[in-house]
């Protein structure tokens, strides 16, 4: 499914003594089966944005077409809303906070039975997010609040997944979680992707920007700044953004200054930057 | 969300505003307690109530409170409304009975306009009780109002040190007064965080295919459910952790100590009280002493006897 954002507007507290516009007039597009990433310092309207795509906020003018459904200014029918969301499945941040039935597997079935699946049913793709997030199934039948941390995560977000969405939106998947934490969540987006979903990642880490994103969109005081291939806008991003350009990304400009003939296109992970050298050092013998 | 902006802080700097938040709680006290003085006849309920609202009305001028958000909140009353009107009407008030004596005996026939209606000899509806459900009800609106001039210009939380001041006498008798006030002020900084906290589990529920404003009874209470669950846990949570923070910086609760917010009384509370006080007093000697008024027939010639 593809995204169309066009000249949206949305305020916060209107008609209120702290008024707050949050979007201002922000047009996208997002491909179908693309790997895209919102960043932004906070503040910057990036939640504000996930939250129309799956019309948790409706926009005060513009309009967001998702495929068939086209949300404006006008509450729609709340029907067609509520199929929407099963399209486009949001993880907010921290996501653990919204468990709350007495077993995993209970809870990762409780989208799937919003949407008028049968128990049996849904238990059964419960359980298949519950794999693709890697979580074992002794754990099934226990209370997702006896869980770690990066278990319940993994859990929350195995409840967005059981409802199979086209486009699946995450709000900072990785924050407060150890390494070994982020990279399955990312390894597990990046499968997700090769299966042929949209991903939308809202995110602070420009090195998962670098490495997994296909596109980039940055905003600022509600607006886009700019937008692109990683490679593009971290190469164009002028001093004062508040951007930080990834690690790898500036250890390769570097290298370039140098004189060395590096592409720095293909410099996506540690990785590449390895492969990179040892190819160099090899072609040097 | 929007019906809970009433009588919320809003941060504005005016008299009422700069006023200590002791003597406004007192003011308040004093002003309902005048506000639910008896009096005898029915013209000078009128007349007391008339000047009460005018005093309510400069009042929420004075502290720029916005007249739209207090009718919006008093829309929420009907049911009461209604309720009381039934209740003051169709339930038989053997004091209706002797006003409406009194007033036959006072003024002849022209009383008979005091029956309502008549359902037999001994079940008669009299306008006193129309008269007594719009008196307890502007008497009622006239306490909400007031309660919602101090709490939309007091912050919260000067309201809590204004509770603790007027407590410390009862420490005298082991009353943990600055505890108490802790709890109250550490429950009302957090009511803000949990209204943010429901919109937030509420958004991610409704993503999981939610519905919290469609269907019925049953499929409401599993929506609610929902959001009740992650709400408490999370608010456990937090005390725990709010807990273990104060602690860690060596909050005592038996210890000793001093404040940095003083309460300082001006010139303006001074003032304030001189007023309050006079119509207080005035209030209340006309209520003890009896002194009421009937001018309304004389002046205006009513006809209905009041």
């Amino acid at each position: 499914m593809s995204i169309r954002v066009n000249d949206v507007f949305y305020t916060y507290g209107k008609k209120t003594p702290n008024e707050t516009k949050a979007l201002k007039g922000v047009s996208l597009n997002i491909k179908n089966n693309s790997f895209v990433a919102f960043v932004g310092e906070t503040g910057s309207g990036k939640s504000t944005l996930v939250q129309h795509l799956n019309a948790l906020l409706t926009p005060d003018s513009g309009q967001i077409e998702i495929d068939e459904y086209v949300l404006g200014n006008k509450k729609r029918k709340n029907k067609k809303v509520h199929e929407l969301r099963k399209h486009v499945g949001v993880v907010f941040q921290f996501p653990e906070y919204q468990l709350f039935e007495e077993t995993v597997e209970k809870d990762v079935a409780f989208g799937p039975r919003n949407f008028k699946i049968d128990e049996a049913t849904a238990l059964k793709k419960a359980h298949e997010a519950l794999k693709a997030v890697n979580i074992s199934p002794k754990y099934y039948k226990r209370s997702p609040f006896e869980l770690s941390g990066g278990e319940k995560r993994r859990v929350a977000i195995a409840g967005i997944l059981a409802l199979e969405p086209d486009i699946l939106v995450l709000d900072e998947p990785t924050a407060g979680l150890d390494p070994q934490g982020g990279q399955d969540i990312m390894n597990l987006l990046q499968d997700l992707y090769s299966k042929g979903k949209t991903i939308i990642l809202v995110t602070h880490d420009m090195d998962l920007v670098l490495k997994y994103c296909e596109e980039v969109f940055v905003l600022k005081d509600g607006n886009i700044l700019t937008s692109g291939n990683p490679h593009d806008v971290f190469s164009n991003l002028d001093e004062n953004s508040s951007i930080d350009i990834p690690m790898l990304y500036s250890l390769g400009q570097s290298i370039k200054n140098r004189g060395v003939d590096i592409d720095l296109k293909s410099i996506r992970s540690v990785d590449d930057m390895a492969e990179f050298i040892y190819q160099r050092k090899k072609a040097n013998k | 969300m929007n019906s809970l902006t009433f009588g919320r802080y809003v941060s504005l700097n005016t008299p009422l505003h700069r006023l200590d938040p002791r003597s406004k709680i007192l003011f308040l006290i004093l002003l309902m307690v005048m506000v639910f003085l008896p009096f005898d006849v029915w013209s000078t309920k009128l007349i007391f109530s008339l000047a009460y609202l005018f005093i309510f009305i400069v009042v929420m001028i004075l502290g720029r409170i916005s007249f739209k958000s207090f009718f919006k909140s008093l829309k929420a009353m009907w049911f009461l409304v209604l309720f009381l009107l039934i209740m003051y009407l169709f339930i038989p008030n053997s004091s209706y009975l002797s006003d409406y004596n009194a007033a036959v005996e006072q003024y002849g026939d022209v009383a008979k306009n005091l029956i309502l209606f008549k359902f037999s000899d001994t079940y008669i509806i009299y306008w006193f009780g129309v008269f007594q459900a719009v008196y307890i009800l502007l008497r009622l609106i006239l306490m909400i109002a007031l309660t919602m001039v101090l709490t939309s210009t007091t912050k919260p939380l000067d309201l809590t040190f204004a509770l603790e001041w007027y407590m410390t006498p009862l420490k005298l008798v082991k009353f943990p007064a600055h505890i108490v006030s802790m709890m109250i002020s550490i429950a009302l900084r957090f009511i803000p965080t949990i209204l943010e906290e429901t919109e937030r589990i509420m958004k991610a529920q409704a993503s999981r295919g939610v519905d919290f404003s469609h269907g019925g009874l049953i499929k409401k209470f599993k929506a609610v459910i929902s959001l009740i669950i992650p709400l408490f846990i999370s608010a456990f949570e937090r005390s725990e952790q709010l807990g273990d923070a104060m602690e860690a910086r060596g909050y005592d609760p038996k210890g000793k100590r001093t404040s940095y917010h003083k309460l300082r009384f001006h010139v303006g509370d001074l003032i304030g009280l001189i007023v309050v006080s006079v119509l207080f007093g005035c209030v209340l000697y006309m209520s003890i002493a009896h002194r009421d008024i009937n001018i309304l027939n004389d002046v205006f010639n009513l006809g209905v006897p009041f």
